[in-house]
């Protein structure tokens, strides 16, 4: 049975390498002004937990994200400092905003509801909004 | 004598001082949530492990391992009900049934001083912020935090301290950043401590769990602690991290033995690689009251006069290295040893001196999003009464682990 198991799973694993499965995200992918944020924000948060943590959370509203970085900035030993927050929540308020319009095409594609609520204009940059030290 | 649930809460300034809180900070959270809305956020992991051990051909009694399938499924509730005023709530099952881990109220005054109050896993090692299996590339916890994964699991009674280790307390820390180079962390808590029933020699950790219908304190007497932490930015894509950690308390309903837990940890992270160290100790005194006698035995190995104190320390180590391959692939490789020396009941299959070393090397493979496989293979060494490694044993770990 267990042979069964680890067959099961290696096969999963190798569809997942040919889907290009993955922890993070594809850097290709990333508008060039992004990697950067991106690339600290992989590496501060992967020191904990894998980053498919956050990216899988489901938050698109940046004043949880300030809230959330601001809390694993104060976890012992995280290597967060303040100066890195901004950056993390640069990336954070464009993967946030990918994922809302992701959402909102593939609504409007199977005519379900639009959601106008998830403007940008509603959610502004992070940098215009103040974090809370 | 077990006391009473009544009479020991009755007996215990802190866990009324606990109760206490604990009702006014939950009127105070629902007095809010009428007044404005807060934010929550809603999380949780789940691994399923295999855990094979073909044979335990050199054990000296019957097999004392949770072998076979394990599933450890984890729920967590964060509620910021202001920017100063946050409370934690976790729920898990795993081996012990249904278990409350977390229950806590964070009120942060500034980084540099938080108020920790409830039920949560004081501030010791290093490991403990990663206990949960999502967050370790090893289905199995290092040697000096086993709480259940370990070979001759009841023999050993635990490794150092168990990880996690939920108890009802209050933590007071913070952290504070010199500049964008240097963090240093700092926690002093006082909980209620382990436990154990009089006359018996060792913790029991299964009067710690939530289902052990034992949750007030058996001694009334608060264990403490404190834990400090310095983290180095090295460059953009470097740091080091060292801490160090001490407990101390006492464990029997008389308050007459004690133990003091202490530990040193250093990690670093290199780029896409990680190492870390860490070492602890526990050093236990116990109590011949005489229950262990038979008629012909005194009813322990090593002479121990009835109504004497004697001490067992406890050392436990582990050194990792985990390489990040791609985004998808991470290697790790682990050795973890366990070395006990002290006086120990016949009852015991253990020597009185005896030694555990681990070595493990495992994978962890992203299949979809969120999800991981985790395989190990780990190479047991036990060694009784100096002769090392005179017992080989082979295990292997097949787990799937998840994050939502």
């Amino acid at each position: 049975m267990l042979v069964a198991i680890v067959l099961a799973i290696a096969s999963a694993g190798a569809a997942g390498c040919a889907t290009s499965s993955r922890d993070g995200l594809d850097v290709a992918q990333l508008p060039e002004t992004v990697r950067p944020d991106y690339a600290l924000f992989a590496r501060r948060c992967s020191k904990c937990h894998s980053l498919a943590r956050p990216l899988g959370s489901g938050i698109t509203d940046d004043t949880v994200w300030i809230a959330y970085v601001d809390k694993m900035r104060r976890q012992p030993g995280s290597g967060i400092s303040p100066q890195d927050a901004a950056p993390i929540l640069r990336f954070l308020h464009y993967y946030s905003s990918e994922q809302r319009r992701i959402k909102r095409e593939h609504d409007e594609a199977n005519g379900g509801p639009a959601t106008p609520a998830f403007s940008d204009a509603a959610n502004p940059p992070v940098s215009q909004k103040t974090v809370d030290r | 004598m077990r006391r009473t649930l009544h009479t020991a809460v009755a007996a215990s300034p802190l866990g009324l001082a606990i109760a206490t809180l604990a009702v006014a900070l939950l009127f105070a959270i629902l007095a809010s949530t009428r007044a404005r809305a807060i934010e929550r956020n809603f999380a949780g992991s789940a691994q399923l492990d295999y855990f094979l051990v073909p044979a335990e051909p050199s054990a000296p009694g019957p097999r004392t391992t949770y072998d076979g399938f394990t599933a450890e499924v984890a729920l967590k509730l964060a509620v910021d009900v202001s920017d100063h005023l946050s409370a934690n709530v976790k729920m898990c099952h795993g081996c012990h049934g249904f278990e409350l881990p977390m229950a806590y109220f964070d009120y942060r005054v500034r980084d540099e001083l938080n108020f920790r109050i409830g039920r949560f896993s004081p501030s010791f090692g290093a490991f403990n912020v990663r206990h949960d299996p999502a967050n370790h590339a090893t289905s199995s916890k290092p040697l000096p935090y086993d709480m259940g994964r370990m070979l001759r699991m009841n023999e050993w009674n635990l490794g150092v301290i168990p990880s996690p280790f939920p108890d009802n307390g209050i933590e007071i820390g913070g952290t504070h950043w010199f500049g964008d180079r240097a963090q240093i962390d700092y926690a002093a808590y006082a909980v209620s401590g382990f436990k154990a029933d009089e006359g018996v020699p060792d913790i029991e950790w299964s009067h710690s769990l939530s289902t052990s219908g034992q949750l007030a304190d058996n001694n009334g007497r608060p264990a403490g602690g404190a834990r400090w932490v310095l983290t180095l930015k090295l460059g953009e894509a470097n740091d080091v991290t060292g801490g160090g950690s001490v407990m101390y308390g006492t464990y029997d309903p008389a308050n007459r033995v004690a133990y003091l837990i202490a530990g040193v940890d250093l990690s670093a992270r290199l780029g896409r690689t990680q190492l870390r160290f860490e070492y602890l100790m526990r050093r236990q005194s116990f109590l011949n009251d005489g229950s262990m006698m038979t008629p012909t035995t005194t009813g322990w190995k090593q002479p121990f006069p009835v109504g004497d104190i004697q001490v067992f320390d406890k050392h436990g180590a582990y050194l990792e290295i985990e390489r990040a391959m791609s985004d998808s692939l991470t290697l790790v490789a682990r050795a973890d040893g366990l070395y006990r020396v002290g006086n120990e009941p016949l009852t015991v299959n253990l020597p009185t001196r005896a030694a555990i070393f681990r070595y493990t090397g495992g994978m962890t493979l992203a299949v979809i999003p969120g999800w991981r496989v985790k395989a190990s293979a780990e190479l047991w060494a036990f060694s009784d009464n100096p002769p090392v490694h005179q017992n080989l044993e082979l295990a292997l770990h097949l787990a799937l682990v998840g994050t939502f």
